[in-house]
């Protein structure tokens, strides 16, 4: 798969190694800002919080 | 067949005899090593990335802060800024979400909705991410050592009482009363929960501290804030 | 022949090798582009809602007998008893996920000579979480041990208002009206002017003047108080208690106060119920907290703490804008307000995004009335067991909110929020050891490969 990209970036030595940086910068930046906190928000989809609202009848003062 | 040729086929396919299995095992090696980066690289920003992220947010949130108390707003609105909260000893302050949804408390601490405000008797409780740019430090504190809440009115010191290590059930020490959470609250409290150990999840870490000092804006920073700049 | 052909190859297959990196850098910077696109995206602005009803019947305690109501401005009671006031104001914004209903009218609650008249109020909703508020004037009972004049009072069910629900404003025969509408014209003055603030009059015998204007004003900020009399249906004989038959309150409640705009109780969002013919959305809100104020007022009127009743409000939307709205009140789009949303609203009700309630913290000072005992203003000191605090010296005013659930730590659920990652030291194993696993495979496939290539 590397070896696959790598043969088919153009150029020469320099050219090859700065077209392959750019290549994993931008993969990364992907990763970073697009699907890491997509992912992120995902796994913690299911968590349960006190946040609820209480469904119990909530309707009586504290005495 | 030229030798240009021949050379040309020979630099882009170099392997080209190489056997079928062999090259299986080749792929499935950059595969485990791709999946391995992603992971680490996963890992590295729920650390690092949230990190950065909450402080960004943080420096949003201050700016909001400040706008809201400057227009008067003062009930909490769930999401929204309500207060903000120093720890001179681990030279910190957050602006205070109102809430403790994930979505809340990935922008800094977050408090939770109906506990008490600052300075009033129950529980203010407060829950924040164990990452570096909030609760990391959380168990350095130690007895006596002063948390601030600021409010757009006042200063409001509480001073660390006690420190404790919970199951994630144990609600009670967000309830107004901590102490006795069937009672009703008797003093002004203020709670802070994060994660525990660090990296995990499987327990909480839980700060009570009890209100020991109450000055209006007007009358300066109380003298815990002073020697610090947070 | 054939080294020219090679050499033109060469060169077209160079072309398509810069076209490939070009594609790629190209599919790179629109995806990152893309999601930044979808990061600032911001939602419109605030968009008006055109009507809508709100229902709520201050507490259950209403059904008590002794309980007399008065209503002007509009509202009108339903069949159940519930209050039904009419909006005259809302707007809602999906870039600050806020929604605020405006509701105009008053209502007067009279049981012996504690008095409450809730006007004008309000639901500010935000992200799923929304806050009830109202105008509130409260005129208490007299001190326990002073024995109060009671006279007035057992005229004051006139028999021609018994029994009939009354559904339109009337003007009130004089006498007709609870003898704390003193407490009424307070609540006429703009929170922010102290000046202006005639304050509740807190002795017995002050609040039992009843000077009342004849004229039904209709519209609501004026809270005069000249709607009919309405029962429960009042038997002549228990029209007028005297002090003693009823549950003496404590007497830490207070006197008189005047609240001003005020926050009455948190509510838990429920039951949302489209009428798309009529284009209005529907919910009931529960309260999950009340403001503690309001706990005293209502403790002082009924002697106990009785429950708040829920809120059923309704919005009618424009064509079109249901999505939008939905999205709003369900807190599907809790964004952080956009910072320039300051100015971006003309309409007197802001959101709570940018001003929230401009009358609400002065109204509650305490300087406001100064008849009024201090639990009304300052919660906390108020508490007979707060004790704790050594150095009081700010009494700022709060709206306290007061946990509806009494020890807090059944009510709420489950668990504390997860704070932290699990995942994460998981994640850094697995992930080294797949790139060290990786690493091993692929050095046994090169070298396996010299071997056929030796081969």
């Amino acid at each position: 798969m590397y070896a696959w990209i790598w043969r088919r970036l153009p150029g020469r030595l320099p050219v090859r190694v700065a077209l392959a940086v750019a290549l994993a910068a931008g993969v990364l930046a992907v990763l970073w800002f697009g699907i890491f906190p997509l992912v992120d928000g995902l796994l913690n989809l299911e968590d349960v919080t006190v946040e609820q609202p209480p469904d119990r009848e909530p309707l009586q003062y504290a005495p | 067949m030229t030798t240009a040729e021949h050379a040309t086929l020979a630099k882009e396919e170099p392997e080209v005899w190489e056997p079928r299995r062999l090259r299986v095992a080749r792929l499935a090696g950059e595969l485990m090593l791709t999946c391995g980066v992603l992971l680490v690289l996963f890992a590295a920003y729920a650390v690092y990335g949230k990190a950065w992220e909450m402080d960004n947010e943080q420096r949003e949130l201050g700016a909001e802060l400040d706008r809201r108390w400057a227009s008067g707003a003062e009930a909490p609105v769930s999401g929204q800024p309500m207060a903000r909260l120093h720890i001179p000893k681990l030279d910190r302050r957050w602006a205070v979400t109102e809430g403790v949804t994930q979505a809340d408390l990935r922008k800094g601490p977050g408090h939770y909705p109906r506990t008490a405000r600052p300075g009033e008797i129950g529980n203010v409780a407060v829950a924040g991410h164990r990452i570096s740019s909030v609760f990391w430090d959380l168990d350095r504190l130690r007895k006596g050592d002063a948390i601030v809440a600021e409010t757009k009115t006042g200063w409001y010191v509480y001073r660390v009482v006690r420190e404790r290590v919970v199951p994630p059930t144990a609600v009670e020490v967000v309830a107004p009363n901590p102490d006795h959470p069937d009672d009703p609250p008797a003093k002004a409290m203020l709670t802070l929960t994060t994660c525990n150990p660090k990296f995990q999840n499987y327990q909480r870490l839980i700060v009570h501290a009890e209100l020991v000092e109450e000055r209006a804006k007007s009358e300066g920073r109380p003298a815990a804030l002073k020697k610090g700049r947070a | 022949m054939n080294g020219a052909s090679t050499v033109r190859r060469q060169r077209g297959r160079r072309h398509i090798r810069w076209l490939l990196v070009i594609a790629l850098v190209q599919l790179f910077t629109g995806g990152v582009a893309t999601v930044a696109a979808v990061a600032a995206t911001s939602g419109p602005g605030p968009r008006e809602v055109t009507g809508g009803t709100l229902r709520w019947s201050v507490s259950d305690g209403l059904a008590d007998e002794h309980v007399r109501v008065a209503l002007s401005g509009g509202v009108v009671q339903d069949g159940t008893g519930r209050f039904v006031f009419s909006m005259v104001d809302g707007e809602y914004d999906t870039g600050t996920g806020t929604a605020t209903a405006k509701y105009g009218g008053s209502v007067t609650i009279v049981r012996g000579q504690s008095s409450l008249v809730v006007s004008d109020p309000e639901i500010v909703v935000h992200g799923g979480e929304s806050t009830l508020r109202a105008e509130l004037a409260f005129s208490g009972p007299p001190a326990p041990s002073d024995p109060a004049p009671s006279a007035g009072l057992p005229s004051t069910a006139p028999p021609t208002a018994s029994g009939t629900p009354a559904t339109e404003p009337t003007p009130a025969p004089p006498g007709a009206t609870a003898p704390s509408t003193t407490a009424v014209p307070s609540t006429t003055a703009p929170p922010g002017t102290p000046s202006g603030a005639p304050t509740v009059s807190g002795t017995p015998s002050g609040s039992v003047t009843p000077p009342l204007s004849p004229t039904p004003t209709p519209q609501s900020p004026t809270a005069t108080v000249s709607g009919t009399v309405t029962p429960p249906p009042v038997p002549p004989s228990v029209a007028g208690p005297t002090p003693s038959s009823e549950p003496s309150p404590p007497t830490a409640y207070p006197t008189s106060m005047h609240l001003g705009t005020t926050d009455v109780a948190l509510l838990a969002l429920q039951q949302t119920d489209v009428k798309r013919q009529q284009r209005t959305v529907a919910w009931t809100g529960t309260p999950t907290a009340v403001s503690r104020q309001v706990a005293d007022a209502m403790s002082g009127l009924f002697g106990t703490r009785a429950p708040l009743a829920p809120v059923a409000f309704s919005l009618t939307y424009e064509q079109d804008a249901l999505d939008d709205l939905l999205t709003v009140i369900r807190g599907d789009a809790v964004t952080p307000c956009p910072s320039g949303s300051g100015t971006s609203s003309p309409s007197p009700s802001p959101t709570n995004c940018e001003s929230g309630s401009p009358s609400h913290t002065p109204s509650s000072s305490p300087s406001r009335s100064p008849s009024t005992t201090p639990t009304s203003t300052n919660s906390p000191t108020s508490t007979p067991t707060s004790t704790s605090t050594p150095k009081r010296s700010t009494p700022a005013t709060r709206t306290v909110f007061e946990s509806v659930t009494p020890a807090g730590g059944e009510s709420v659920d489950d668990t504390l929020p997860k704070t932290g990652d699990g995942y994460v030291l998981p994640l850094l194993t697995v992930g080294l050891g797949l790139m060290v696993g990786g690493g091993i495979t692929l050095r046994a496939s090169r070298r396996a490969g010299y071997l056929g290539d030796d081969l």
